[in-house]
This record gives C-alpha cells, structure tokens and sequence, in this order.
C-alpha cells in the first residue's frame, strides 16, 4: 500500500482497510469502547502526520498497528498514573451490545486478558484475534521472532490459570 | 513436571505449525502423560475461546470523526444514540410555559389536521408519520410516482429500496440487513438535494453529506427513509452504491422518468 500525505483516496483506502482491525486490537488491549475509539483515531491520525516518516522496506501493516499498540501502551500508562480510574471503571464503560450478547466467554476471555501484563497480553491478542505470523508480531512490536515465540506461550499459559482459578473449566 | 520440548509442541500444535511427526510424537507423549495431557486440553481450550468470540464493529461515527481531525472537516455528522423515552423526553422539555405552548399547538394542529387530512397513497412504505407530510399533500398537485423495488441479497448485506416520487419529493425507502459495517452512497445530480434521512428503530448510524453525495454508514438491521427534493421532471438518475471495507458491493441506477 502506496500513501502520499494529502492523497485522500488513498487515506480513504487505508481507514477502510485497517479501521476495524486496530479498533479491535485498541479494544481487547484497553477494555474501554470509548477508549478504543480513541486510540483509533489517533493512531490513524497520527499515521497521516507521520507519513514522510514511514520507511516503505517496512510493511505497512506492520507500522500503523505498532502506532496503535504504542498509543494503547500509553493510554494504559495514563490510567495507572489515574488513581480514580481503576479497572472496574473501565469494565464499566459503554461497550456495544453486540459484546455482552456473546455471553460469558467474551467477558471472561476480556477480563482473563486483562490480568496478563501487556507484553503478553498484546501478543496473545495479535495472534489470536488478528492471527498474525510469529514474524508478523515481531515486526510489529519490533522484537525478536524467538521472543514472540517465548511471551506468547508464558502469555497462553497465564491465561489458561487465570481462566482455571476463575473457574472455567472445559 | 512436564517436559518444556512438549510445553514446546503444544503451542505450535496450537498455532498450527507441527509437522506429522512432531504432531504423533506429541500424541504419543500426551497419552503417557496424563498431566501434560490436561494441561494441553487447558491450552486448547483457551485457544478456542477467541474463535468463539468474535470482532468488534467500529462506531458508526468513528470514521468520520477520524476524516475531520485529519482533514479539518466541519462536523457534518449526524449520529444517532438510542433515542431517550418518552418519559425523559417529557421530563426534560415540559415545563409550565411549554405546556401552555404545547396545549396551543395541539389545538391550531388538531384544525389544520381536520381540514387537510386525505388518505396517503396506497403501499407507501417505510416510516409513514414522515411520508404523509410529503407525499401525501403532494399527492394533491400531482400523482405519486415509484421506483423499485432494488431488492439485494449479497454475502455480507441484504437489502430493499422503494422509491416514491412526485414532481419535487422523492421519498426513498430502505430497508437494511448486514452483520458486519457498510456503507451506502447516493449519489445525485446537481438539481437535487439530501432533505434528510430518518432511521427506524436504529442504534448506531451515521450519515455525511457532501455535495451531491449522501453516505450512510450501517451496521446490523433497520429501516431508514431518506427524502431528496427537487425537480424530476428532467428525470434525474440517483446512484445507490454498497461498500463494505473498501470494496464495492452493489451499484445501482435509479431512474427517476416522468410519465
């Protein structure tokens, strides 16, 4: 994919494609719909300002979702500095109906995600809600392929002994 | 304790990358071991939860919050959130001088009811409060003319669309179903304007009018109508277009012609 800054067709293109997937990624990492569409718009704004700066040997993919990551890593960081802000607050914003009418296991799994640290946390959630490539998320959080590998299984493992301590069992 | 060669293997059975022989290697192992056996039915579980959970749709709104922060466009948005009750709405707006007013009105309505009330056009669809104030009176000067119906049923999105038109009103009626966000475009010619659009019953819409441009952006199942003024005399052509994520779903011509 080919931007210019100013090409508003292409920019069109660029939020048609990658609008639901980085409102997703934004929400599973925050937990927060308004939220999620914050990080959203900022990282698509922030992905035109900085289009001189994107170095196309890269894959685009790659960069607009680390701006993402990036802007929920630091939202997150703002919510700790927050005392008033905790995590029921959170849980507590308006999410879509469509969220709590898949039952149980979307808000287990959500808040499950929540516990794991967000090293792991984003690496579970990039590959299996986005099903990237061990490579893929390397690329996109900018480390190692091997260190994919490492947090995404401690992060599958931690997440399957908060489910069990939760009392899912299957 | 588990051997980690096997932690190992079953992440990658997870993820799909064992080979044949890692794969039986793995199951031979599993079955020895009722512990590393529970322990990747727990891993296989929890990789099956995120197939049953599925993705988010954006706000409607969202995408034209994006193109006005980028591009400085004026709020052109109209969005819709569940409509308050009739009890809020009470509550909010009626105080003693609004009642005076309201009581007022009622009655000059109540008059100009009795003395213009005729039947609306037989089969109008859609949201019909709406149509008898511009069809119907319409209906007096001239006859009421359709278009349609454009009847859709693609993957992702199905659909209708009636149009009903006099020799300055067109009333489009849209009926709408889509799991996942669309986005419907009318196009129109230059001596035609976008009067409005209202939704039946829905949640979470968005509209942006551009010129000669309507766009609407849906998600899930309602009903809208959407009213265009101007002459059709000249028999304009308004263009309906259906995109999903970029793509181009549905482009249809519809012909406004005068008998």
């Amino acid at each position: 994919m080919k931007f210019s800054k100013g090409d508003r067709k292409a920019f069109e293109r660029m939020v048609d494609r990658y609008e639901k997937p980085i409102f997703n990624v934004a929400f599973r990492m925050v937990n927060d719909y308004e939220d999620a569409m914050d990080i959203t718009q900022t990282a698509f704004v922030k992905a035109y300002e900085n289009l001189d700066r994107y170095d196309p040997s890269h894959k685009f993919f790659s960069w607009i979702y680390k701006i993402a990551v990036n802007e929920s890593l630091n939202l997150i960081k703002k919510r700790k500095r927050s005392a008033n802000l905790n995590r029921d607050f959170a849980l507590g914003q308006t999410t879509p109906d469509e969220y709590f009418a898949q039952s149980e296991t979307a808000e287990l799994l959500q808040d499950g995600l929540m516990e794991l640290k967000f090293d792991y946390r984003v690496v579970v959630i990039l590959k299996h809600f986005m099903s990237f490539s061990y490579k893929e998320i390397g690329e996109i959080l900018g480390i190692s392929e091997k260190t994919t590998k490492s947090r995404l299984y401690t992060g599958r493992q931690q997440l399957r002994d908060i489910l069990v301590k939760q009392g899912y069992e299957r | 304790m588990i051997d980690p060669k096997y932690i190992e293997l079953m992440n990658k059975e997870i993820d799909g990358l064992c080979s044949d022989r890692e794969s039986a290697d793995l199951k031979g192992y599993l079955k020895e071991h009722p512990e590393a056996a529970s322990y990747y039915k727990g891993l296989c579980s929890v990789a099956r939860m995120f197939g049953e959970v599925g993705q988010l749709e954006p706000p409607a709104g969202l995408r034209n919050r994006i193109f006005s922060r980028v591009f400085g466009e004026g709020a052109r948005t109209v969005e819709t959130r569940p409509e308050p009750s009739f009890f809020d709405v009470l509550r909010l707006t009626f105080n003693r001088k609004f009642a005076y007013a309201f009581a007022a009105g009622l009655v000059i309505g109540i008059c100009l009811f009795t003395a213009l009330f005729r039947t609306a056009p037989t089969g109008v669809q859609g949201d019909l409060d709406h149509l008898y104030g511009t069809l119907a009176t319409k209906g007096r000067f001239g006859e009421v003319l359709r278009a349609g119906p454009i009847e859709f049923e693609l993957d992702s999105v199905s659909g209708c669309m009636n149009l009903q038109y006099t020799s300055d009103t067109i009333v489009g009626a849209l009926k709408l179903s889509s799991k996942s966000r669309i986005r419907v475009v009318f196009e129109y010619p230059a001596e035609l304007t976008f009067e409005g659009l209202r939704a039946v019953g829905s949640r979470d819409y968005a509209l942006e009018v551009a010129e000669n441009t309507a766009e609407l952006t849906h998600v899930g199942s309602c009903d809208y109508v959407a009213v265009f003024k101007g002459s059709t005399e000249a028999c304009p052509v308004i263009e309906l277009k259906i995109f999903s994520g970029g793509d181009l779903l549905l482009e249809k011509a519809i012909l406004l012609g005068r008998k």
